[in-house]
């Protein structure tokens, strides 16, 4: 297998899509959200070659050599870390590509009338493609500057794509994006280039040789301050409620689960795995920072009227569950904090799906317009559910897997050798409850009651936008009843963590 | 003193009186007398030091000088040029007129 | 005894039973829409059927109850594989707790759902109910059967969210499926009430989990039985930190205080009356509220090792806190009930009342090494006979609440004569309910204070006197809501009906299940009156017995202190007395008006008003958790994130680089002289810095 260089494939092939897409999308139009899913459904196939053996705890890694003369190469690794990672990229992007042919027609006829450009699609869709290469280039990456070049290669595209086919006021969104994020990067760049200095080459495994020096906990802190931005904690969350609002849906879909996530795996590929015992001394800082983002980011989402928003904080809520399971420091809380990435990107890329469709169906995302939609629209509803359900953790969907996983880590880690940290954890887990809280409020305020007003005509959206969020929703609770899937990549990868 | 020394001092002093005229003078054609000035303090700059030495004069030194001479004939010239059509286009010749080259 | 099996398919053909008992309700739950799309007849039928299906694998289960041999812990297949420890199984725990239990509930589940299909006769969105209440059928035997923790979860959480969905039921929120007021009192909406429900019972959940991973971390497995059989190792390395095993303790019992509705996190019960009346049958009174029950007795063990076999002094903790807790809500829930309008909040407190009992006698079996198993016995004696006669209650204020149209008992009244068999069936089971001999809520209720009695320290016996106290009041409000419905003269709402001629019994399909239920309540009272005269035929010895071995390797003594047998029976005779004697009085003989009473008098005016308002604990929870929250986050929004930080940094640093940039841009200014100012600066900066680095210094 490893002779056809599955990875490269995976890679280029998208890559090389891009300008088929284009011009075939100047042509016909919408329907090149068909042909862009061709691509990665392929890839996905790849992937799902690759995934037996990475579940084995098996590397499979392809490098090339790119410039010698600083010790650079190219490679691509898949690993039983990123191999789910980048599933759930590939996987999100094919399912919202289809889900684009309609959503971005709408989008299209709103923002030109009816004299749509013929690059209107097009660019779109290139861009779509462009997008996804640089997510999972991100997730393949073996050496610093390698992830670096594809963390801001994936930033220019998705910043195009809000510029262009956004709402609201979605060029200054757009910058706002792409400076807060390129901040973070740069951070994040100081503490790469302080890791060549030291060690004098880029790859990952260097990483580990930082540990014993003076200076590494500096080095922590600028990867961690630029990852957290990525993340959106508290206090680095400010690029987070508009770039989700504005951006057009079908990319916020991407954004939120695929994009932030990155910043988690990224915190375990670094700074975990290599440097363990610095990263260790971070701890409490993680844990009330990761307390603080869940329990903001869930009061805030409930203060708010607009669906999009209202998930832009959920999400963010959400990420502090994961930063919460990253700095767990135990096994079963990091492997549980990348499975809930997994299964926050099934329910999250479903919810902001589902607001995709509102918007297309009804026109408006003001929540105190809606109401009693769940006779209208009963496919929805039900999605909106699992959706929520997939992110809150109840069962039998993949969420409650990994939920409990990252708080069977909370009480495995350091936080459990005292009292105050026993209550600390239990305090936390009640802050859950809000979860839940907030995501049966926005059911409830949508679909159930009596009728808005002028909503008699709305109905379920079309096939090709639901599909996609059924197969996500049938694959989460698949994942949920037998969650060795994933688990038994995770573990493999992060065994010898746990001190 | 030295001659040398005597020269450097001159140029030195030509230097400043050239700044000082560039920086405090209105008038266009003033301001080229000025660049003028500085021209020969740089020429004789080079004059200077080709006679740092006792005892030899380095031929270098004069040499450049004289291109120096030839070129600078040129500068005046287009500078003149611009300050009649600045003069054409702006009907004064106070600089200060000049200020399109700013935020 | 632990079974480890190559194929899950030679683990399923050996004990098909059990695995079909919850496996086929799950499928069924998916099955049944579906067929509903074809015929409305056919899908009623599947429901039946797969009702049907768990009850007879589950009775399969009986004769391993009966001979006294079960398989014990029966494992399927890995679920999750971890690298540094056992693996996570999916696996079942048979013994006699769980063969009870899942009995119980099979056989209820299934007389409910017969029912349902006459109650629910017409209702457009069947397909739905049918899919949340068979997918709870399969979750709660789920949750009895499951042998580690994690699939309690599963089925916890799952029974939630079923309990969710159909108290929600009718989520479009008409205002005749409003529960609460009458007004000032507030009135809720079921998805109000649904979600209150799944956000109170997922706090205790929550606390619930905590403990679990807490124990897990020490424990290093999620199993029942292999947690009883290390408990001595890992027991001893947790209470190593000091108050950690009273706390693991009290967070274990936040989940069975949330799913049982016990004080403090009762308040849900009283409004999930709003879902339609076999959900609160089945749901709210015969099983989920019974998970917590049955959770507390299945840990019990491992705080009864710890306190009696290892002397660890905070294991007591466990069965102090529940016990009291337990006797309080029991307690408080019989207050309200007393004062109740509603026919179906009377019977919700009621349950809570009677689950505190349950409870009680659960905590009371730890206080005393002896008392163990009399209390184990009693508490899950209580269970059963509760199960039945709640149920039976439920189901029968369903054919009343169908007939009348109102949830109000002041809109009912004199309902004998229209509906006779109700009126028969309701009473024999609000009899049993009371504590009247010989049915069986006379015997079970009298376990539970027997075992109090006898556990013999100071606290419990005066958990004994509260739960005394409240057995009479729980005769007192029995007999008011049973007079209100049936008897005394009948409001106008009836007299309109009798007139239109739309007032009649209910169909045969929906009495007959009552019937049923009733009959075993009767046959479990004339069981143990043969108990009286062979101790073999005596329920509670039975159960004794068998619930012995759940304790696992440990010996117990069965044998406590000892009361004399005569001494509960006339206590509790002497209660029904009191209570029988005030609620005659005030409702069923109308020799004294109960209206006029409680105004004549302020302190009973206050006392009413008390109690109307549920102690006022529901508003002060809305007012912190609800109104606090919703503020909070208003404010939050408002000055924290759109003031401060938004505007802040998202705007804020960009005016700050605009200013800086308006300031900065001034140098440019175009005039000659002061560019040559500038090019003499750069030149003296130059010029020095190449002395300082090449010349050394001036």
């Amino acid at each position: 297998m490893s002779q056809l260089y599955p990875l490269t494939q995976i890679l280029i092939i998208p890559l090389a899509a891009t300008p088929v897409v284009y011009l075939y999308a100047r042509k016909m139009g919408r329907s090149a959200g068909y042909v862009a899913a061709i691509p990665l459904a392929y890839t996905l196939l790849l992937l799902l070659t690759l995934l037996p053996e990475a579940a084995k705890g098996v590397k499979h890694l392809e490098s090339y050599t790119w410039a010698p003369s600083i010790g650079l190469t190219f490679g691509l690794l898949a690993d039983g870390l990123s191999i789910w990672m980048m599933i759930t990229i590939n996987l999100l992007a094919l399912l919202m590509s289809i889900y684009s042919v309609r959503y971005i027609d709408h989008r299209v006829k709103e923002l030109f009338g009816g004299e749509s450009p013929s690059t209107a699609y097009a660019s779109y869709y290139a861009l779509y493609l462009l997008y996804e290469v640089g997510m999972m280039g991100t997730v393949m990456s073996t050496n610093l500057i390698q992830f670096y070049l594809f963390y801001e290669l994936m930033l220019v595209p998705s910043w195009l794509l809000i510029n262009n086919y956004g709402y609201g006021d979605r060029e200054r969104v757009g910058l706002l994006y792409f400076l807060w994020t390129h901040v973070g990067a740069v951070i994040l760049l100081v503490g790469i280039l302080s890791t060549y200095w030291i060690t004098g080459s880029f790859e990952f495994s260097a990483l580990s040789l930082i540990a014993a020096k003076p200076q590494a906990p500096f080095i922590v802190a600028a990867f961690l301050i630029g990852f957290l931005t990525k993340m959106a904690v508290f206090g680095l969350h400010l690029w987070l409620p508009d770039t989700y609002t504005q951006a057009p849906t079908s990319i916020t879909a991407l954004l939120s689960p695929a994009m932030s996530g990155i910043a988690p795996y990224a915190i375990v590929r670094f700074i975990v795995v290599p440097m363990y015992p610095v990263y260790q001394r971070f701890q409490p800082i993680l844990v009330a920072w990761a307390l603080i983002t869940l329990i903001y980011g869930g009061l805030m989402s409930l203060a708010q009227d607009d669906v999009k928003r209202y998930l832009a904080y959920s999400s963010m809520s959400q990420m502090g569950y994961i930063l919460l399971g990253v700095a767990s420091m135990s096994t079963l809380g990091t492997s549980g904090a990348i499975f809930h990435y997994v299964s926050h990107g099934f329910g999250k890329c479903i919810l902001f799906a589902v607001a995709g469709a509102l918007l297309y169906r009804i026109g408006t995302l003001s929540i105190s317009r809606m109401g009693g939609l769940a006779d209208r629209m009963p496919v929805t509803a039900t999605l909106t559910l699992l959706g929520i359900f997939t992110i809150a953790g109840v069962p039998p969907t993949s969420g409650f897997m990994s939920k409990w996983m990252i708080f069977a880590g909370v009480f495995d880690g350091p936080l459990s050798t005292s009292l105050m940290g026993i209550s600390a954890a239990t305090v936390i887990l009640l802050m859950t409850v809000i979860t839940i809280a907030y995501g049966l409020w926005i059911v409830k305020r949508i679909f159930f009651g009596p009728l808005a007003e002028g909503l008699e005509m709305v109905e379920d959206p079309p096939a090709s936008m639901e599909a996609p969020l059924i197969i996500l929703a049938v694959i989460a609770i698949l994942v949920g009843l037998y969650p060795r899937i994933v688990s038994d990549c995770l573990f493999s990868a992060l065994s010898a963590l746990h001190v | 003193m030295h001659p040398f020394t005597s020269f450097i001092v001159a140029v030195f002093l030509l230097l400043l009186i050239g700044l000082l005229c560039l920086t405090t003078r209105r008038n266009m054609i003033r301001l080229l007398i000025g660049v003028e000035i500085l021209f020969n303090a740089a020429n004789l700059n080079f004059i200077a030091l080709s006679i740092q030495r006792a005892g030899f004069i380095d031929p270098l030194g004069q040499m450049i000088v004289l291109m120096a001479i030839v070129l600078d004939g040129c500068v005046v010239a287009v500078g003149l040029v611009m300050t009649l059509n600045a003069y054409r286009h702006y009907g004064t010749l106070d600089v200060r007129k000049l200020r399109r080259l700013r935020w | 005894m632990m079974t480890q099996v190559a194929s899950p398919m030679d683990v399923l053909l050996a004990y098909p039973g059990p695995w079909l008992c919850w496996i086929l309700p799950i499928i069924g739950a998916l099955i049944t829409p579906l067929i509903g799309r074809v015929s409305r007849r056919a899908m009623n039928l599947s429901a039946v059927l797969f009702a049907l299906s768990a009850v007879l694998s589950a009775s399969t289960m009986i004769p391993w109850l009966l001979n006294g041999r079960w398989p014990g812990d029966v494992r399927l297949m890995r679920w999750v594989v971890f690298p540094d420890r056992p693996p996570l199984e999916v696996g079942l725990l048979i013994d006699p707790l769980s063969i009870i239990v899942a009995n119980v509930v099979a056989l209820i589940s299934f007389l409910i759902v017969v029912y349902s299909v006459g109650y629910m006769h017409g209702d457009p969105c069947l397909p739905r109910y049918w899919f949340f209440f068979l997918f709870f059928i399969g979750n709660m035997l789920l949750l009895v059967l499951s042998d580690n923790f994690i699939m309690l979860l599963v089925g916890w959480e799952g029974v939630g969210l079923c309990s969710w969905g159909l108290i929600g039921y009718y989520y479009r929120d008409e205002k005749e499926y409003w529960v609460g007021g009458p007004p000032p009192t507030p009135m809720y909406s079921p998805s109000h009430c649904g979600m209150k429900a799944f956000i109170v019972t997922g706090f205790g959940d929550v606390l619930l989990l905590a403990a679990i991973f807490i124990v897990y971390h020490y424990a290093g497995t999620f199993n029942f039985m292999e947690l009883i059989a290390s408990s001595s190792s890992w027991l001893r390395y947790l209470s190593a930190t000091p108050g950690l095993l009273s706390l693991t303790a009290l967070l274990m019992l936040g989940g069975p205080i949330g799913k049982s509705a016990q004080f403090p996190l009762h308040e849900w019960l009283p409004e999930a009356m709003a879902g339609p009346t076999p959900v609160s049958a089945l749901i709210h009174a015969a099983t989920m509220v019974k998970a917590g029950v049955y959770l507390v007795a299945r840990v019990s063990p491992i705080f009864y090792i710890g306190y009696w076999g290892l002397g660890l002094s905070e294991a007591s903790t466990f069965f102090i806190a529940i016990a009291v807790i337990g006797c309080f809500t029991a307690f408080l829930a019989a207050s309200q009930a007393m004062v109740s309008l509603e026919l179906k909040k009377a019977l919700a407190y009621s349950t809570i009342s009677q689950i505190g009992y349950m409870m009680l006698a659960l905590g009371v079996s730890g206080l005393n090494e002896g008392v163990y198993t009399a209390g184990l016995a009693a508490g899950i004696f209580h269970l059963i006979s509760h199960a039945l006669f709640k149920a039976s209650l439920f189901l029968c204020a369903g054919c009343v609440l169908h007939a009348v149209e109102s949830i109000y008992m002041s809109d009912m009244g004199g309902l004998r004569r229209v509906m006779p068999i109700t009126h028969a069936l309701m009473l024999i089971a609000a009899l049993s309910l009371s504590g009247i001999p010989p049915l069986s809520g006379f015997w079970s209720k009298d376990a539970v204070l027997h075992s109090c009695l006898i556990a013999g320290t100071p606290l419990s016996t005066a958990l004994f006197i509260v739960a005394a106290i409240t057995a009479a009041m729980t005769f007192f409000y029995s007999i008011r809501f049973i007079s209100l419905t049936f008897y005394g003269e009948p409001s106008e709402n009836i007299e309109e009906k009798l007139e239109e001629g739309h007032l009649h019994e209910a169909p045969a399909i929906m009495w007959t299940p009552i019937a049923i239920l009733d009959i075993l309540v009767i046959l479990i009272g004339l069981i143990a009156i043969l108990g009286l005269i062979s101790p073999a035929w005596s329920p509670e010895h039975f159960l004794e017995e068998r619930l012995s071995h759940s304790i696992g390797p440990i010996e117990v003594m069965t044998h406590g202190g000892e009361a004399p047998a005569i001494m509960v029976p006339s206590i509790s005779g002497a209660m029904l007395l009191i209570g029988g004697v005030a609620g005659y009085l005030l409702y069923l003989g109308r020799k004294v008006d109960a209206r006029r009473l409680v105004e004549s008098s302020p302190l009973l005016r206050g006392i009413y008003t008390f109690l109307w308002n549920r102690w006022y604990i529901n508003s002060l929870y809305y007012l912190i958790f609800v109104d606090g929250i919703l503020s909070l986050k208003d404010a939050l929004y408002r000055w924290l994130e759109s003031a401060v930080l938004d505007r802040g940094l998202n705007y804020g640093v960009p005016r700050l680089f605009k200013g800086l940039y308006h300031e900065l841009k001034r140098v440019q200014t175009g005039v000659l002289s002061v560019n040559i100012l500038y090019l003499i600066i750069a030149y003296l900066v130059i010029f020095i810095s190449l002395l300082y680095l090449f010349a050394g210094g001036v």
